[in-house]
């Protein structure tokens, strides 16, 4: 009997460890001291880090050993449409979104699907950008932000909704959502997409536990609160801060030592600014918010009345760059403006200008303020109510919403960029119906037009953030880059973004181009790194579509590119062999 | 069943979560057995507005026209833009604005350009459809120079008004439902409920 019952237990104890070892084990509970120092070997969120660095302080792979890299595993997420959601790790639990509301559980070592939630969308739903950014974690939940308006909790072990709230309203308001969730201190932030439709943008917190809404901060400030007074209030266009954009469509970042999230803004709406006269803060702006409150603690606009579609919806990288021979806490992003900017970050979310070149060709900007940065313009480049304008970059900008990188290893910033194009539009006015787009131009004439004998579209700069100097520089002469940046310890950069379905490695230091690989579809999903039992794993969701495909479009009339990337999302892992690490 | 049975059982059948339409039923079910009598007739009220067309609705202007003024089928011209709508009760004079679906595209088309099985669906060659494309669902609020032929603001879709909706050509590969019509006492009436799918599939 004592033989059985020692027998017995030990079956018990073999069977867990058995299965261990077998699949993706425990779930690691994801805590705010997690989040706010991320383990090398786990891609916790979007942007790797609070910081929105895109950086992975793996370095098993390196510029030396990475022409080694293979395929260790893929899926297929049986969705078409943009891909555009980094996949998610922590342990061996890999969590990819797509769009048209699923999320996918991998194990990521193996590739085994361990679950799939689906949500089917309402009847009659629509969107311009049927697209979706990542998700978000926290505790033993994962949180993803479906199209149609709804934050959904899903069980991390087994894709089971906790919880769900309701975002925004996008029956009545035109408002959907496309981006991640950012969480902090046990808040689920997310705000909606639908600057083209008349939306007023917003973020929302939401209680983790519960999904209970917490608060919510405005892109564009109401009746009473600061900026206010940047719009108009008297005449024609006294209602426009009802409906003036300014979206908050990519997850922020967050300063956990000084408790401050720093959110950009999106574009006008509608496009043309003479109608909303005025400054129109917080447009094309990056704010700080207070966590606990959502209150703005400081702001910076990178331009005043936006009349371009030039969201400022990346909210900047948190770097320290040198400034009169000392380390300074700062800001640095790549703006779709087409500059790239030095702010001052303070402690008590004061954010002020530091300095910004050209980092792309701007016929808009005649002078910058040199204490400010504010520009001064081009008046004949700015989009009128019946007035026809052109102007580059065009509308997607120096850069759109995809991530640059910076390595604090290698001093640079990554900017994946889009140079030579510029755009035509003529202003109207339009009402603003129900799911109808109502921008201020006319849909079909985005008159997009690459420079005459371009030399390049896309590519990727590499920037010494305490120099200021461009440091290196690869173009693509038949593509647009429409691809996040990965940076690593490795001293490797990995990049897709282009129509050539390829994923590539570049020398971090010297631009040199180490490996490429082509997957099923292009690659526009931002590529994120992670280690299992000592092996360093990138991984990156391969699936055209969206804004890149329709400019393929454009491109095929206008240059004769091929008229199509083909679409179709897929999981893609990889990592040096066994004998190459 | 025990978490290491559910997760063994995912090698070849993952775990799939499916979620639409039975929680939802089951939030409905809970709100119908405590809603107390005044929250009731508010639903009553809300629901309504967001019910699909019902046959004897009349239709009234989004756009084109004064908003929720009665359309007068005297007032649609030929190779006019097509007027967006909403169908509204006409005895409580409730529109049913509150939702997406029940957008609609009305036209008068050229009598030459309607079909012959189109014809009975039309209030003298005047048309309803859904305007929710069948594409991504954009509203559609264009027609082209063709006067019969609805396009899709967002991605080109263009479809046959005088074909009961038919794909001239995509993205879409769903015709658009119409909703067919009778001509009433100085208004258009909803004669039978929608005859195809409704908006991009799903």
């Amino acid at each position: 009997m004592r033989k059985l019952t020692y027998a017995a237990l030990l079956a018990i104890a073999m069977v867990p460890s058995a299965y261990a070892a077998d699949g993706p084990g425990e779930y690691k509970t994801v805590t705010d001291e997690r989040l706010a120092n991320p383990e090398p070997e786990n891609w916790l969120m979007t942007k790797g880090s609070y910081k929105g660095w895109s950086y992975s302080p793996l370095d098993q792979i390196t510029a030396k050993n990475v022409s080694k890299l293979e395929p260790v595993w893929s899926g297929a997420t049986g969705m078409a449409y943009g891909h555009e959601a980094p996949a998610i790790v922590n342990g061996r639990y890999m969590f990819v979104s797509t769009p048209k509301n699923q999320v996918l559980a991998f194990d990521a070592k193996t590739g085994r699907l361990l679950w799939r939630y689906k949500r089917e969308l309402p009847d009659g739903f629509g969107a311009l950008h049927m697209t979706n950014r990542g998700v978000a974690l926290w505790g033993d939940n994962v949180y993803v932000a479906g199209i149609d308006c709804k934050l959904d909790a899903l069980d991390a072990k087994t894709g089971k909704l906790v919880w769900e709230s309701e975002v925004c309203d996008w029956q009545n308001d035109s408002a959907y959502i496309t981006s991640a969730p950012l969480v902090v201190k046990g808040q689920v932030i997310v705000g909606p997409s639908g600057g083209e439709f008349g939306v007023r943008g917003f973020i929302k917190a939401f209680d983790a536990k519960t999904g209970k809404e917490l608060w919510t901060t405005y892109g564009v400030p109401g009746p009473g609160e600061a900026g206010y007074e940047t719009w108009p209030h008297e005449g024609e266009w006294k209602d426009a801060w009802k409906d003036g954009g300014g979206t908050m469509w990519m997850p922020g970042n967050y300063d956990s030592d000084n408790d401050i999230i720093y959110w950009g803004v999106g574009n006008g709406s509608p496009w043309p600014g003479d109608q909303r006269p005025g400054d129109n803060l917080y447009l094309a702006s990056v704010m700080a918010i207070n966590p606990d409150d959502g209150d703005v603690e400081g702001h910076y606009q990178y331009h005043w009345n936006d009349s371009w579609d030039w969201a400022g919806m990346n909210a900047p990288a948190l770097v320290d760059f040198d400034k009169d021979g000392k380390k300074v806490p700062g800001l640095i992003t790549a703006q779709r403006n087409g500059y790239l900017y030095w702010l001052n970050r303070e402690p008590d979310g004061k954010i002020t200008y530091d300095h910004a070149v050209p980092y792309v060709k701007n016929t808009v900007f005649k002078t910058l303020d040199p204490k400010t940065g504010r520009p001064t313009y081009n008046e004949e480049a700015k989009v009128g109510t019946g007035k026809t304008a052109t102007y580059c970059p065009s509308l997607w900008g120096g850069k759109d919403w995809f991530y640059q990188a910076y390595n604090p290893k290698t001093k640079m910033l990554y900017i994946p960029f889009n140079d030579n194009h510029c755009m035509t539009l003529t202003g109207l006015v339009q009402p603003i119906i129900p799911g109808q787009w109502s921008a201020g131009v006319d849909i079909n004439k985005l008159d997009l037009k690459a420079d005459k004998d371009f030399p390049y579209i896309g590519g990727i700069q590499a920037w010494n953030i305490n120099d200021r100097k461009q440091v290196w520089k690869d173009t693509y002469k038949k593509s647009w880059n429409f691809g996040s940046i990965l940076t690593t310890a490795g001293d490797v950069i990995f990049a897709g973004g282009t129509n050539d379905r390829k994923f590539r490695a570049y020398d971090a230091k010297s631009g040199d181009l180490l490996w490429e690989f082509p997957t099923p579809s292009g690659i526009i999903s931002p590529p994120s790194s992670f280690e299992i039992d000592g092996k360093q794993y990138i991984a990156v969701v391969s699936g055209y579509g969206v804004d890149a495909q329709w400019i393929q479009s454009k491109m095929a009339v206008q240059d004769g590119w091929e008229p199509e990337v083909p679409e179709g999302g897929s999981v893609w892992v990889f990592a040096l062999p066994d004998d190459k690490k | 069943m025990s978490e290491k049975e559910k997760t063994a059982g995912n090698e070849d059948q993952p775990e799939e979560n499916v979620d639409c339409c039975r929680r939802n039923l089951m939030i409905g079910a809970l709100t119908m057995a405590v809603a107390p009598l005044g929250a009731s007739r508010v639903e009553a009220e809300t629901d309504a507005s967001s019910m699909l067309p019902q046959v004897g609705d009349t239709l009234v202007y989004l756009t084109g026209g004064p908003r929720n003024e009665i359309i007068d089928p005297a007032d649609l011209k030929v190779g006019e833009e097509p007027k967006l709508a909403y169908p509204m009760d006409p005895k409580t004079k409730t529109v049913r604005s509150r939702s997406r679906l029940n957008l609609l595209l009305v036209a008068r088309l050229p009598a030459d350009d309607v079909e012959k099985d189109t014809q009975s669906l039309t209030a003298d060659e005047v048309v309803a459809y859904s305007a929710v494309c069948t594409h991504n669902g954009c509203v559609i609020s264009a027609m082209n120079e063709t006067e019969h032929e609805f396009v899709c603001n967002c991605h080109g879709s263009t479809f046959d008004a005088g074909d009961r909706g038919a794909i001239v050509h995509g993205p879409a590969t769903r015709r658009l439902a119409i909703l067919p019509l009778k001509e009433g006492d100085g208004d258009l009436t909803v004669a039978a409920d929608f005859i195809g799918r409704l908006g991009p599939p799903r």
